[in-house]
């Protein structure tokens, strides 16, 4: 069994609670070790990004956690995984700020030397655990339900940083869901950004950004929209309904978390990949998914 | 038209972020691949760079629209040059924030007050206290009638568990709190 450490982020312990249940249990399920950063900190996010040089130690400190740890890093949030890569590859290139992240380490009385991989949780699906093994696992296939992979931004750009994926057209979780038996939607808006990181400022243009793929993922039939992001999710399934009123428009879309489709077509029960927790009632998925095409 | 600043320039390329300025050779590619630019066209990551480079120090720090970007990478990932957008705008931002410390300029877009304590929350505790940072900011930008909006949405987020009323904060805070203190050393 390889064993990984995971650091959910400030999103994903305070508030996405359906993210955080579903990924320890899928990975128990597939037999992967996951053991929590120790007292790690927020990355900075998307908020402190006015000073470059903070994001960059604040990202540091937590990868010299897993590093001290020795387990490569699984991410879980698009934002921090960027922000940890970045980290990395501005120390390990020496750069000037990542020298002065390196500074504000020893000063804080931390060693890292940018050695231990930092993954997003869809690289190790896809890359370590593999399709065939998912494939393995799946006991209640998603037939007939059609999902609409949305990826965000932060996962696949800058590809220079965050290299496991295809920028322009991403294909991991698509591959992901038909594994699952899932009918996957050719989506377009597939990383086209939703505008979170505006929310506190300018919510016109973060509804706006979201409502696009909204209506693209209705206009096509989907039934649900999956995400690998809590800011994402957020955005989707938290801010819908708002979205929907100040627009005027209907949507009425559930939101999951990649992992808890997998946890369902895995035969875990909704309990357990939390779906009662989704803003936008997720539960009635399960009546879309044929029956026949179970095991 | 305030006047020009030659120096604007090399004031940006010293910030983190900044450095690869001069790289850009006006193609456009970051200003056709934004998402902000497409609905609002008063946002146009290539005008900044270009009046940045020209000087327009006063037109550039003074920009409301600087705001608005949602920080996609887009520009970051479509640009021939490697100039790094993103970073730049967030460049930007920070030099204006500055000014408006110093009282030259007003920003009426208030995500730079959130940033603000969500850093001093960060600060504090090591990790950020989300619920509360957003309340206080919801309260204090748009007052009762932007709690109230928030109601439906905050009462289930509640009642589902997502909500924490009590700030996690971690053990080696002082770790963090020097992180702080050395990176902010460099600002001016
Ligand atoms: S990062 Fe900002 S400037 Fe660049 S494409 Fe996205 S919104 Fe536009
Ligand atoms: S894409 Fe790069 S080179 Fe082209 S205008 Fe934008 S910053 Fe300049």
């Amino acid at each position: 069994m390889k064993t990984y450490s995971f650091y959910p982020g400030c999103f994903v312990e305070g508030s996405e609670v359906e993210y955080a249940k579903s990924c320890e249990k899928v990975f128990h399920e597939l037999g992967i070790g996951i053991k929590e950063l120790e007292d790690w900190n927020c990355c900075g996010a998307l908020e402190l990004t006015t000073n470059k040089a903070l994001v960059i130690a604040l990202s540091a400190r937590n990868a010299s956690i897993a590093e001290r740890m020795g387990y490569e890093c699984i991410v879980p949030c698009n934002i921090c995984y960027n922000n940890l890569r970045k980290a990395e590859h501005e120390i390990k290139n020496k750069t000037k700020v990542g020298e002065i992240a390196i500074k504000a380490l020893k000063e804080a009385g931390i060693n890292y030397e940018a050695k231990i991989p930092i993954r997003h949780l869809l690289d190790v699906l896809i890359n370590d655990v593999g399709i065939e093994e998912i494939k393995a696992h799946v006991k209640k296939p998603l037939s007939g339900l059609k999902v609409a992979p949305y990826y965000g931004c932060l996962v696949v750009r800058p590809s220079k940083i965050c290299a496991f994926e295809n920028p322009v057209n991403p294909t991991s979780m698509d591959n992901i869901l038909e594994t699952l038996g899932a009918e996957v939607i050719n989506f377009e808006h597939k990383v086209k950004c939703c505008g979170g990181s505006t929310l506190m400022g300018d919510r016109d243009t973060s509804f706006e950004l979201s409502a696009e793929i909204l209506e693209e993922a209705v206009r096509k039939g989907a039934d649900c929209i999956a995400v690998v992001c809590p800011m994402c999710h957020t955005m989707l399934d938290g801010q819908q309904a708002m979205i929907e009123s100040q627009m005027g428009k209907k949507f009425g879309i559930p939101v999951l978390y990649l992992t808890q489709l997998m946890g369902v077509a895995m035969g875990l029960s909704s309990s357990d990949v939390a779906l009662d927790k989704n803003i936008v009632p997720a539960e009635n998925i399960l009546n879309k998914i044929s029956k026949e095409g179970g095991v | 038209m305030g006047e020009l600043d030659p120096g604007f320039k090399y004031e940006v390329m010293r910030e983190p972020g900044g450095e690869q300025l001069k790289m850009c050779f006006s193609c456009t590619g970051c200003t056709v691949s934004c998402p902000v630019s497409e609905i609002e066209p008063m946002y146009n990551p290539r005008r900044y760079i270009h009046q940045t480079l020209v000087g327009m120090r006063d037109e550039v720090l003074g920009d409301e629209h600087l705001w608005r970007c949602v920080q996609c990478h887009s520009c970051y990932e479509y640009c021939p040059q490697d100039v790094k957008v993103t970073e730049l705008i967030s460049v930007l931002r920070s030099l204006s924030e500055r000014e408006a410390k110093k009282g030259r300029v007003r920003i009426k877009n208030p995500l730079y007050l959130f940033e603000n304590a969500f850093a001093e929350s960060v600060r504090r505790h090591g990790r950020v206290h989300e619920s509360m940072v957003i309340a206080k900011h919801i309260w204090k930008t748009k007052g009762l009638k932007g709690l109230m909006e928030f109601m439906p949405l905050g009462k289930a987020m509640f009642f589902k568990g997502k909500i924490s009323l009590f700030a996690k904060s971690i053990s080696k805070r002082d770790q963090v709190q020097k992180i702080f203190e050395i990176v902010r050393e460099g600002e001016h």
